[in-house]
């Protein structure tokens, strides 16, 4: 997903660029670019990484027509020398877009003979290289011809705005990917999404698949893919919805949304490692141990990983907290080092990475963010292709790396021969189920919301589970603790007695993780222990389980899934308890107080 | 619809891999129309999830939420501070019938009055059949049956803001659906005008009506891109997409159009006939054959299983060995009144979403077993089976 921003008006061009690209990119970035026409100059401003890096970049210019382009990587490196905005021979002419060019290989080989000279890899870069040479062609024709002309021989998609040095005017064009057309006082911007232009205008035109447009200082026009003049027929609407209803579809909260998302987000990252592929080489050659550094939810997702690793692939697995990792006494054996960072950005675990490398561990990240700092750290990375995640409490990123650990078993396991073909299919049928699985929890939700009734006075919520589950209750405490603030904590289920038992009373909620294995009778033990000081208990039991309400107060039952797979479908019913808890206290959910989505402190 | 619609709006039930309902966003989007307000109920959640603000066909989509479900005037009713003076009401779960929509709106818009778009068919709908004089409409009326040359209702209206007061009329004499607003106007005379257009027009009503409506949209179908892997020694002929990361083993037969989501195992040895929509994540297990038929996401079809002309709902698993039997018969549905038969002509069966069937069933046609079933191996089955059944 790119964002792409055009502005032609009386103000500097530089301000309204960044601040519309600043909006795009909570939707994600690897670099950003800017282009303005300055004193008969084109000035082409490009940087890697975030639009504030950008901004700090740019000089201060005052030119008052420009574009911009902010790009989210989903395939291929992010470069500088890749970011838009891409221009021609003579930089003149500057393009951003947004889209796929099919065609762009033949598009390029025929400009090459022509005498064109490429500055990059990208199939955008083909766009300006073709309208300056259209203009060439013709003698001088107008910046709106020559596009035209230009897309008429592009295949694929695209959402396209040009602008030519000595013409005072943007030229836009549109094929599937989205592109917008707003009206401001004497100013008028093109974008790839409202919520970029909606600080200066509520005036929007929905351009439709085939057009092209132009602005000017004094208006617009609209041709239509026959070449018909269209410019009445697309309506001018007033946008009332606020730019952060726009992107949430209709759900209350982007949490909301992106928990709800996982039956989809699962489909996506079972596609990680396709079936029938060959064992990944990268886990091949010689390494004793694996040792998982992540933080927060990330850490949680590693304990996790470490109960499948050594069931699935049967090597020895140690999970560090990414701020201790460089304290080690006394680093020894040879382990592989796996780093898990939604964002790629956490300065804790990207600083545990070059420790590792220092350390001469070979290296692999775990990660949900395209080209983020992480990947330049580590010898491979494994992406959680989970999409966006706005929520700061992460919850589909959370599911996505924990089925990334059962890939990522898989895969060590046939490196390792500790696991055969045929007990690979058999882990790939299970994790098949699990969309179907949590599609079920997510169907009973208003069941959920219910039992959320469960915290509602609550000050302190004990979360306790046994085996795969521990670190599953850890997350549902902190999942509890971010978003409704009730002070929560999560234990293994035997560890209460060791101490934490003394704060059981009958004010403090306990939630258990029970699970139908070898686990099953000592958890019903723990959880006598806790009912017997008078503590409400809500278990979260296999819809099998006959026997557990007579123990609990409350029973929350997830569909019958095989105990190594049971710390999805808990963990999305945990996600569900937290959200309901901190929305009936009125709580920020999508903006906790305190945190960061991404935490680039150490 | 059911047992398809138990844990999902039918407007979302897929047909040749898409929601019922893009169908109905993307033909309105070609007829020109940008702004839309979706009033939304059942499981709303999953019509929002998939297509959010719009954005992605090109228009702006607003979601108004009716709580109840009452009748479709108390539905339009809702959105009445949203709508612009004049609007059209489009029921969302019709399949095709594109260029009769672009047709009605230009020619009703600008148009003082309303108006409803009917059309020819011989397949009864559930908005009725037409009764009409001079292009009013002063009747309306349920029929049942098939007939020759019926001019049935498409419930697509065009309509301005004079209709709400009429529908607070009628609903404070408890009648809430358009129908009874439309008579009610008519007795008054002040009709609707009737547009009648040409062209193909889908209701999806009964489970079967997908597979008719999936081999129709598979028709035009040109094919696409094969994602994932195919074996070498797989053959695949005419219009076929298969989605990224599915694997098709050694010696499939897949025979377009046929359309295979992404994630998916196939093979070895399974013949796939036209038309046939298989959704994400579906494991195919060899020696199956299927044909005319729909496969939803995460289903698990299990060795030698013959599936034809059914619908398979999403995460059914088939340990194998199961046939689904073709042929014409009546199917008992509930409708408003009661339960009644409805004939099926060339029917398979139906799965409901997350049914375990044992080896070595058979199903007769038209059977329909419903949602969470269990069946155990060595079985012949007819007839409806509720949901959440054990059958022993």
């Amino acid at each position: 997903m790119c964002g792409i921003i055009g502005y032609i008006g009386h103000r500097p061009a530089r301000d309204v660029l960044l601040g519309g690209l600043k909006r795009l990119e909570y939707r994600g970035y690897d670099s950003a670019g800017v282009a303005v026409a300055e004193n008969g100059e084109l000035v082409v401003v490009k940087n890697r990484g975030t639009v504030d890096a950008l901004k700090k970049k740019m000089p201060l210019l005052k030119g008052t027509l420009g574009v911009g382009h902010t790009r989210w990587a989903t395939h291929g490196m992010p470069s500088e020398s890749n970011a838009h905005p891409h221009v021609d021979c003579h930089e003149k002419i500057a393009v951003v877009h947004n889209g796929i060019i099919d065609n762009y290989r033949e598009i390029k080989d025929s400009l090459e003979k022509k005498g064109h000279f490429f500055r990059s890899e990208t199939d955008t870069e083909v766009i300006p290289h073709l309208v300056e040479e259209h203009i060439a062609e013709t003698g001088g024709t107008s910046l709106f011809e020559a596009l035209k002309a230009a897309t008429g021989e592009l295949r694929g998609s695209y959402a396209i705005v040009a602008m030519r040095l000595g013409e005072r005017r943007l030229v836009g064009a549109r094929l599937d990917s989205p592109l917008i057309l707003a009206v401001g006082d004497n100013e008028y911007f093109l974008a790839s999404d409202v919520p970029a232009v909606l600080e200066h205008t509520d005036r929007v035109v929905y351009l439709q698949n085939g057009d092209i447009v132009e602005i000017t200082d004094h208006g617009y026009r609209i041709e239509d893919s026959e070449g018909k003049d269209v410019t009445d027929e697309r309506p001018l609407q007033i946008v009332d919805l606020s730019i952060e209803d726009a992107e949430k579809g209709g759900y209350p909260h982007f949490m909301l949304k992106e928990i709800f998302e996982q039956p989809h987000t699962i489909h996506s990252s079972l596609l990680g490692y396709p079936i029938n592929g060959s064992p990944d080489p990268i886990f091949s050659g010689y390494y004793d141990s694996i040792k998982i550094v992540a933080c927060g939810t990330s850490y949680h997702a590693g304990l996790v990983g470490k109960y499948i690793l050594e069931s699935l692939a049967k090597v020895p697995v140690t999970v560090e907290m990414a701020s201790e990792y460089r304290y080690s006494p006394h680093p020894f054996g040879r382990p592989l080092v796996i780093l898990v960072t939604q964002s790629g950005e956490t300065a804790d675990t990207v600083a545990a990475a070059r420790e590792a490398r220092l350390r001469g561990r070979k290296t692999v990240a775990i990660t949900n963010v395209v080209g983020s700092s992480i990947t330049r750290e580590v010898d491979h990375t494994i992406y959680t292709r989970a999409g966006i995640e706005i929520g700061v409490a992460a919850t589909k990123t959370f599911t996505a790396q924990v089925l990334a650990f059962y890939l990522l078993g898989i895969q060590v396991g046939l490196n390792r021969r500790t696991i055969n073909p045929d007990e690979s299919r058999e882990v790939r049928d299970h994790l098949r189920t699990l969309p179907r699985v949590v599609q079920r929890i997510l169907d009973r939700a208003s069941e959920i919301e219910k039992k959320s009734d469960f915290f509602s006075t609550a000050k302190d919520v004990f979360f306790i589970g046994r085996g795969i589950n521990y670190p599953v209750a850890l997350e549902g405490a902190l999942k509890m603790k971010e978003i409704s603030y009730i002070h929560a904590e999560g234990y293994p289920a035997g560890e209460l007695k060791h101490g934490p038992l003394a704060l059981i009373t009958e004010e403090t909620p306990v939630v258990a993780l029970v699970s139908p294995d070898r686990t099953h009778d000592k958890i019903l033990g723990n959880i006598g222990e806790v009912s017997a000081r008078g503590a409400p208990v809500l278990a979260i039991a296999d819809e099998d389980d006959r026997e557990i309400e007579k123990y609990v107060d409350e029973v929350i039952y997830i569909p019958h899934v095989h105990p190594l797979y049971s710390p999805i479908p808990n963990a999305v019913v945990l996600q569900l308890l937290a959200y309901y808890t901190a929305r009936d206290r009125g709580c920020e959910i999508d903006k906790p107080r305190n945190l960061a989505k991404s935490v680039t402190v150490e | 619809m059911r047992p398809l619609t138990h844990s999902m709006p039918k407007v979302m039930l897929r047909v040749a891999n898409r929601p019922i309902l893009e169908y109905g966003i993307k033909a309105l989007a070609k007829s020109g129309i940008r702004d839309i307000v979706m009033v939304v109920g059942y499981r709303r959640d999953q019509i929002m999830s998939y297509f959010e603000d719009g954005k992605k066909w090109g228009v702006r989509i607003r979601y108004v939420v009716e709580e109840k479900q009452m009748g479709t005037a108390h539905a339009l009713y809702q959105a009445k501070d949203v709508v612009s003076d004049e609007f059209i009401v489009y029921p969302g779960d019709n399949i095709l019938g594109e260029d009769s929509v672009s047709r009605f709106v230009k020619e009703t818009k600008g148009s003082r009055g309303n108006a409803v778009l009917v059309v020819e068919s011989s397949v009864p709908s559930k908005y009725g059949v037409v009764i009409a004089r001079d292009e009013k409409v002063v009747g309306i009326e349920k029929k049942v049956e098939p007939g020759v040359g019926m001019i049935i209702n498409t419930g697509v209206y065009h309509m301005d803001k004079d209709i709400f007061p009429e529908i607070e009329r009628n609903m404070r004499e408890g009648k809430y659906a358009i129908k009874d607003v439309l008579l009610d106007m008519a007795r008054r005379n002040r009709y609707f005008r009737a547009v009648l257009a040409q062209g193909r027009w889908v209701d999806a009503v009964y489970p079967w009506d997908l597979i008719r409506a999936n081999a129709d949209v598979l028709e035009k179908f040109t094919g696409g891109k094969i994602g994932g892997v195919v074996s070498a020694s797989a053959r695949i002929d005419g219009p076929v997409i298969i989605g990224e990361g599915s694997v098709i083993r050694e010696n499939c037969r897949i025979t377009g159009p046929v359309v295979i989501g992404s994630g998916c195992e196939i093979g070895p040895g399974v013949v796939i006939s036209p038309s046939t929509s298989i959704g994400d994540n579906v494991k195919i297990e060899p020696f199956v054959v299927i044909e005319n038929s729909l496969i939803m996401e995460d289903a698990t079809i299990g060795p030698f299983s013959r599936i034809q002309h059914s619908v398979v709902g999403r995460g059914v698993r088939f340990d194998g060995n199961l046939t689904t039997m073709v042929g014409d018969t009546y199917v008992e549905v509930e409708e408003k009144g009661g339960k009644t038969f409805v004939e099926a002509k060339r029917v398979g069966c139906v799965i409901g979403e997350d049914t375990n069937i044992g080896s070595n069933v058979v199903l007769l046609p038209g059977t329909i077993v419903g949602v969470g079933c269990e069946i155990v191996p060595v079985k012949r089955l007819s007839g409806r089976i509720e949901d959440g059944s054990n059958v022993l």
